[in-house]
């Protein structure tokens, strides 16, 4: 499998195993016990289903935390 | 209801007014404070934590941006206002800041259930990037679809009637006007029209966001008849926060105690407030004016 990824906006390969779960936990080293969202173009996509989601050429994914705000 | 302690008598906000409630209920969820605080801008997270402590807000803001794994670890403003809001009664009000149309807020309005595990959303879509002036427009079907998804939405708004009454119809649980662009503390730059808010839409639950700058200026909010003030900038950039998130809390209380009390009506001719009767003898006639008509008169 060959192609692209944007992550936060950063444009990055796009891994072999294609997973979602992979990705976020062991490539991006993400914790599992601290909450953020995972949203794929745009598609908030629930942790429960992160295992089942294949991530395909093009695909942009965001990872929000909490921040301050007024 | 009067509860005399010592020798002044002492409003008991909870049961004013026979039993009547003064209790904030937005959404049939119970508010415990009609002062609201952003989370933004403070000197240091312990500054935070104490101007909460003091000021006890009844929501506190927040929000979600892009993070790397370390800065999720890592967040420690947000470990300490879950710490926060887990040790007291405030709730947690995520906002949709930074977004321009309506399906970037719908968006992130979703992410931000998920994230903060919370129905309440302060909807903000902004559609002047100089003045922060909210897209009145886009604001109203973003409010209509995320209502639908079963939010209870708090919409950012300018003061115009009608789009208050579009976005209470369309099913905000409440509306919250600016008072100035955010973040200038210019206070109520057009106080005519937030009147004219309260008396048109009366049974409707009325926040001020943003613009406030000084404690004065949210209790003439809560004198109008405002249910609530959200501030951020005012005390966040104090010269020194807790003392201004005092100050805020008790302007917004007296303020909220005035409306209840009900404001004197303004008058363009003095009126004396010492009874003229009984004055002594050294009181003199004026020249040229009867004494009924000098009866009327009095100095103070």
């Amino acid at each position: 499998m060959s192609g692209t990824l944007k992550i936060n906006g950063k444009e990055q390969p796009l891994p072999e195993h294609g997973n979602l779960k992979v990705l976020v936990l062991q490539d991006l080293g993400y914790p599992e016990k601290i909450r953020y969202v995972v949203a794929v173009n745009g598609v908030l996509v629930p942790e429960t289903v992160w295992n089942r989601t294949h991530l395909n050429n093009g695909d942009y994914v965001d990872i929000l935390g909490a921040i301050t705000g007024g | 209801m009067l509860i005399f302690s010592g020798r002044l008598p002492v409003v008991d906000l909870n049961n004013y007014n026979e039993g009547v409630s003064d209790s904030l209920i937005i959404g049939e969820e119970k508010i415990h404070s009609r002062l609201w605080l952003g989370s933004s801008m403070y000197p240091s997270p312990d500054v935070m934590s104490e101007c909460f402590s003091t000021a006890q807000p009844g929501f506190i803001t927040a929000s979600l941006r892009r993070q790397t794994a370390r800065e999720v670890s890592d967040n420690g403003n947000w470990q300490l206002l879950q710490n926060y809001l887990q040790e007291t009664q405030a709730r947690l009000l995520p906002n949709t800041a930074g977004c321009h149309s309506a399906r970037e807020a719908i968006q992130l309005a979703v992410m931000a259930r998920e994230l903060f595990a919370t129905r309440w959303i302060k909807l903000e879509v902004i559609g002047d990037q100089y003045s922060l002036q909210p897209h009145t427009l886009e604001l109203v079907d973003a409010a209509r679809e995320l209502v639908s998804q079963g939010f209870n939405v708090l919409p950012y708004c300018t003061d115009d009637l009608v789009l208050c009454e579009a976005l209470l119809n369309v099913g905000c649980k409440a509306v919250m006007p600016w008072a100035a662009p955010i973040g200038t503390g210019k206070g109520l730059l057009n106080p005519y029209q937030l009147n004219t808010l309260r008396h048109r839409l009366p049974e409707a639950v009325l926040v001020i966001d943003a613009g406030i700058g000084k404690p004065s200026q949210a209790m003439a909010a809560m004198e109008l008849g405002f249910d609530a003030v959200l501030l951020n900038t005012a005390v966040a950039k104090a010269s020194y926060p807790v003392l201004m998130a005092a100050a805020f809390a008790k302007a917004v209380e007296g303020g909220r105690t005035a409306y209840l009390a009900g404001t004197m009506h303004e008058r363009d001719l003095a009126s004396p407030s010492t009874p003229v009767a009984g004055l002594p003898f050294w009181h003199r006639q004026r020249k040229g004016e009867g004494k009924d008509k000098d009866k009327e008169r009095g100095e103070g």
